[in-house]
């Protein structure tokens, strides 16, 4: 006998009827339905081939936060693909000033969309890239939420390919508020000195999702 | 506005004109939402000193110092192959680097 899922009825305090969905198992007891689906959540990805072209970066990838949007980033993977084999140690950082660019160009990964096709297709988070140059001064550190070390190698061996994911699918997500409110993702010079391996590329996703609490 | 008909017809809400006015509720308070985030943004880069411009090439926004003069875009839309120490050949992403103007 497989799972079977019905309704069970249940009354609220006023004594109306709601549903509940319930599973019966094959030895006949009856458990809720867990849904790990978010119906009406506004969810977001960003993915990137991220070619690190400076030599030893501190910010890689800044996410500003929103105005009138709390989010909360529900996954960030890091991953690395080389010509050379190498490793660059990474952090996940809280920044609560911009710094200052100086010759540092910002990108927004223009690629980041809706997960659901359900209504308008733009978040209002901001993911960039940080290119041509290292931040003169980096933002100010407000926290070093997380730490990792990435593997750079053509060669698929699994121990050097394997991702870092500060957060992954987890309900403890890092929550960003406000437009001066920052997270970073910083290689070499700002995480411990690693230089990028030779022709180091990042595959960088980020899912988050976007409410009004 | 986003593509109504397009939301109306993936959520088969056609004949429920209960839903569709939800749809268009939604669809609003998102936009406004984006509007409003976006002059917050904009207002947050200049006190930071920042400025920022749209690639005339790939569409990408970038956002740099306002005494940057002469930015380049930083998306990925470029191609690059290289040869590696074993002869084969991969192709990795370049930066789009069109000149930008704030």
């Amino acid at each position: 006998m497989a799972v079977t899922t019905t309704d069970a009825t249940l009354k609220d305090g006023n004594n109306a009827t709601l549903l509940q969905a319930v599973h019966t198992n094959p030895a006949g007891d009856v458990v809720p339905a867990f849904s790990s689906d978010a119906p009406g959540v506004a969810c977001y990805s960003v993915s990137i081939l991220f070619t690190l072209g400076v030599a030893t970066p501190t910010e890689v990838v800044v996410m500003q936060g929103s105005a009138t949007k709390t989010i909360r980033l529900r996954k960030i993977s890091v991953q690395g693909w080389s010509t050379t084999a190498g490793v660059m140690k990474w952090k996940l950082s809280r920044r609560t000033a911009a710094g200052t660019l100086g010759s540092a160009v910002l990108t927004a990964i223009p690629t980041q969309g809706k997960n659901d096709s359900g209504t308008v297709a733009s978040p209002t988070m901001t993911v960039s890239t940080v290119g041509t140059a290292n931040y003169t001064t980096v933002g100010t550190l407000g926290s070093i939420n997380d730490s990792g070390v990435v593997g750079f190698n053509l060669a698929a061996q699994i121990n050097n390919t394997l991702p870092w994911t500060p957060t992954a699918n987890t309900p403890e997500a890092f929550v960003l508020r406000g437009t001066s409110d920052w997270l970073t993702l910083d290689g070499g010079a700002d995480a411990g000195g690693d230089a990028v391996p030779a022709g180091g590329v990042a595959l960088i996703t980020i899912h988050w999702v976007e409410d009004a609490s | 506005m986003a593509d109504l008909a397009h939301l109306i017809k993936i959520h088969k809400v056609e004949n429920d004109p209960a839903r569709q006015g939800m749809l268009v509720k939604l669809i609003a308070e998102d936009e406004k939402a984006q509007a409003d985030n976006r002059k917050a943004l904009l207002a947050q880069r200049a006190a930071d000193g920042h400025a920022s411009a749209i690639c005339p090439k790939c569409g990408a926004e970038s956002v740099f110092d306002a005494s940057n003069k002469a930015p380049k875009c930083g998306a990925m839309t470029g191609i690059t192959a290289v040869k590696v120490k074993d002869g084969s050949e991969h192709n990795i992403p370049s930066p789009c680097g069109t000149p930008l103007k704030a």
